[in-house]
């Protein structure tokens, strides 16, 4: 067993904060006896391990430390407490653009670039070729990187330094920018360079589908300090249950603006609405109120009718909503549509098209609708909208609540594109 | 500190070239402006002095010296070495977008400022050695250790630029003041005018200042081609180092801070 390629130990990074620059001024006047800062911890005591060939995903939300993190590794910040140790080069792909000159071409930029990591003077004229064969920007490699695209600027940012190949790359969000294609082509890079056995990658991403499928492990970070550690699977997993959870108990300013409040759903358990798993209402979420109705709450329910947090790949699930009616309702029409997360509707449907029809309702009588879902979503992350509109015109809402809801499908990838529609194949040779 | 210049040699050096060259791009003529600009200067500073202010440079006539010489040969290390000074004193700051993003050592930034006002001071230099050369002067031997004081001279802009950015990170009213203050200690300085026309006690003083050996170094292998005194040559050396090593310190000091503040 050879050394890690990647160690870390009682990582710690403390900023400090003054008021204005006089106070810093002050503090020094006094040899640092008048104490005029504010601590304030981006990360603590975070340990680390990584050996060669493997890939360390890393999930959390916005201000959890994971740039601080990644940029303490990639020297970019050095840390105030702890220590690390890297056997090799590290190159990281921090934010957009990494450091080009907007006047530079792309190829002037990737000289320049080699020149400031230190690298040796033909380095990159040797890399060159490569570089713009996978950048693949046309003539747009010798244009400057003032009319880049963020996408263009990320696709010659990876393309160097995939070509480089250092020991560790640091891959942060930047990769969500390029489009589909070339991200594919950027993962299959990474999942070369982590095959060979030679390199590791280390990614940050809000994409957790990426980080369960390409890592070999993950750390969740919360507050700056290491919440749980190890399978991917497990850490996306608990991350993304704490998010549902946090989003519902979130402050006011997270959430959308609403008319009225709807009761809270633990005093509504006799109606059939679960006491609590229920999914949190998204910050995408486009909410119409009416006086006619209500939505006591949206849950997810696995095939033996217990409530879940996540869908699993190969396992059938119902998503189910319960709707309130505050005046009376002949025949209303209940719908709902599941949304992918770059907003491409992947069902639409109501009880009308389904051929089912709803009773007469009258004022308090409660509803709860169950949608069954057939295996067939692709690993990632999705939005439900639902409502409830007038018989006679499925147009008029009740309620509405568009991408109100996210939750997550998770497992083994099966396929490509917007949904399976396939199962497993059968191969005669194997019948 | 040296280590990873040198390790940064390629990048300092493509660096200040491209400054140059691109400082007038778009322009029709381009880099003759470099050449264009020092030309002007002179031509100013040669008229006002010699024409409306003749009696100061009667103390030169003495000794029979064109005027032009003797003023570029204080103004041109002059406007390098504040040049060096302004440029190194932003150099954090203006480059914060690498900074952020690479573990680039901050003082190369401070140093390919100073190279590239070194290379336009180099330029003018050659220009004042065919002025001169115009003017009848015979070149001598000592014209060839002239690249010694500039570089000196340099070598303290160097030193200076980097203590000043590495403050100016953290009090960013640290530029515009050295901006000011330079402007002003041009005037203080025997530069425009001769040493003459101070007071002796005044001379004796600007013996110790960090800028006057430099360019009384340069002046005496010039104008005089003559060795300077040997305090001339201590005093030269001694500046940009003692000044080098205190700025090395506070960096080494402050370093952990100034990525968390560009």
């Amino acid at each position: 067993m050879s050394a890690p390629l990647v160690r870390a130990w009682g990582l710690g990074k403390r900023y400090k904060l003054y008021a204005n620059p006089y106070a810093r001024l002050l503090e020094w006047a006094s040899l640092g006896r008048a104490r005029r800062h504010s601590d304030f911890w981006a990360l603590r005591d975070v340990e680390l391990e990584l050996n060669r060939g493997e890939c360390l995903g890393i999930v959390g939300r916005n201000g959890a430390g994971k740039s601080t993190l990644l940029r303490l590794l990639s020297g970019t910040l050095r840390p105030t407490t702890g220590g690390f140790e890297i056997s090799g080069q590290v190159f990281s792909l921090l934010e957009l653009g990494t450091g080009f000159n907007a006047e530079l071409t792309g190829r002037a930029n990737v000289q320049q670039t080699a020149q400031l990591l230190g690298l040796p003077a033909d380095y990159a004229s040797q890399h060159m070729g490569q570089i713009e064969k996978f950048a693949d920007l046309g003539e747009f490699f010798d244009r400057p990187v003032r009319i880049y695209s963020s996408g263009m600027s990320v696709r010659l940012a990876f393309s160097m330094f995939a070509s480089f190949e250092p020991e560790v790359l640091i891959v942060d969000e930047a990769l969500a920018v390029g489009d589909a294609s070339f991200q594919r082509k950027c993962y299959r890079r990474m999942e070369e360079m982590i095959d060979s056995g030679e390199h590791s990658v280390i990614i940050a991403a809000h994409d957790t589908g990426a980080i369960t499928k390409f890592c070999d492990k993950a750390i969740w970070l919360d507050g700056g300090e290491v919440r749980l550690a190890g399978n991917p699977q497990e850490v996306v997993q608990a991350y993304l249950k704490e998010l549902l959870v946090s989003a519902a108990n979130g402050t006011p300013a997270e959430q959308p603006p609403r008319a009225f409040q709807p009761p809270a759903p633990a005093a509504q358990s006799g109606l059939g609405v679960p006491a609590e798993g229920l999914l949190a209402r998204s910050r995408a979420a486009v909410v119409y109120p009416s006086k006619d109705s209500e939505l006591l709450g949206v849950w997810l329910e696995d095939a033996a009718g217990r409530v879940v947090q996540t869908v699993a790949v190969d396992e059938p699930a119902s998503i189910c909503y319960a709707v309130r009616f505050t005046a009376p309702q002949e025949r209303p029409v209940f719908g709902t549509r599941i949304t992918n997360i770059r907003g491409d509707p992947l069902v639409g449907t109501n009880t009308q098209m389904q051929g089912v029809v709803a009773g007469s309702y009258g004022a308090g009588d409660v509803e709860v609708v169950r949608w069954p879902l057939s295996p067939g979503l692709g690993v990632g992350d999705y939005f439900i909208s639902c409502g409830c509109s007038l018989g006679d015109d499925v147009h008029h809402f009740l309620v509405r609540e568009v991408d109100a809801y996210q939750f997550s499908v998770l497992g083994t990838a099966r396929c490509s594109g917007v949904c399976n529609l396939l199962d497993a194949p059968r191969l005669s040779s194997r019948a | 500190m040296t280590i990873s210049l040198y390790r940064y040699r390629g990048f300092i050096w493509h660096r200040a070239i491209t400054e140059i060259r691109n400082r007038y791009a778009g322009t029709g003529i381009g880099v003759l402006w470099n050449i264009l600009h020092p030309l002007a200067l002179i031509v100013t500073y040669s008229l006002v002095f010699s024409t409306i202010m003749s009696a100061r440079i009667d103390a030169m006539q003495g000794k029979k010296l064109p005027y032009v010489v003797y003023l570029c040969s204080g103004l041109f290390p002059w406007l390098a070495l504040s040049e060096s000074i302004i440029a190194g004193c932003n150099a954090f700051v203006a480059n914060a977008n690498y900074l952020r993003k690479l573990p680039v050592p901050e003082q190369v930034f401070v140093a390919s400022a100073a190279m590239s006002s070194t290379l336009t001071l180099l330029l003018n230099f050659t220009l004042l050695l065919c002025i001169a050369a115009a003017l009848n002067f015979t070149p001598t031997w000592y014209w060839l250790l002239l690249p010694l004081p500039l570089i000196a001279l340099q070598a303290l802009g160097f030193g200076v630029g980097l203590l000043l950015g590495t403050l100016n990170v953290f009090f960013r009213d640290i530029a515009q003041w050295t901006t000011v203050t330079l402007q002003i200690a041009m005037w203080t300085l025997p530069i425009v005018y001769a040493i003459k026309i101070l007071p002796p006690w005044v001379a004796r003083l600007l013996a110790w200042h960090p800028v006057m050996p430099g360019i009384e170094t340069v002046r005496a292998l010039l104008l005089y081609s003559r060795l300077p005194p040997a305090h001339d040559w201590v005093a030269m050396i001694a500046w940009p180092v003692g000044i080098g090593v205190i700025a090395d310190l506070v960096l080494r000091a402050l370093r952990a801070e100034i990525r968390d503040l560009v």
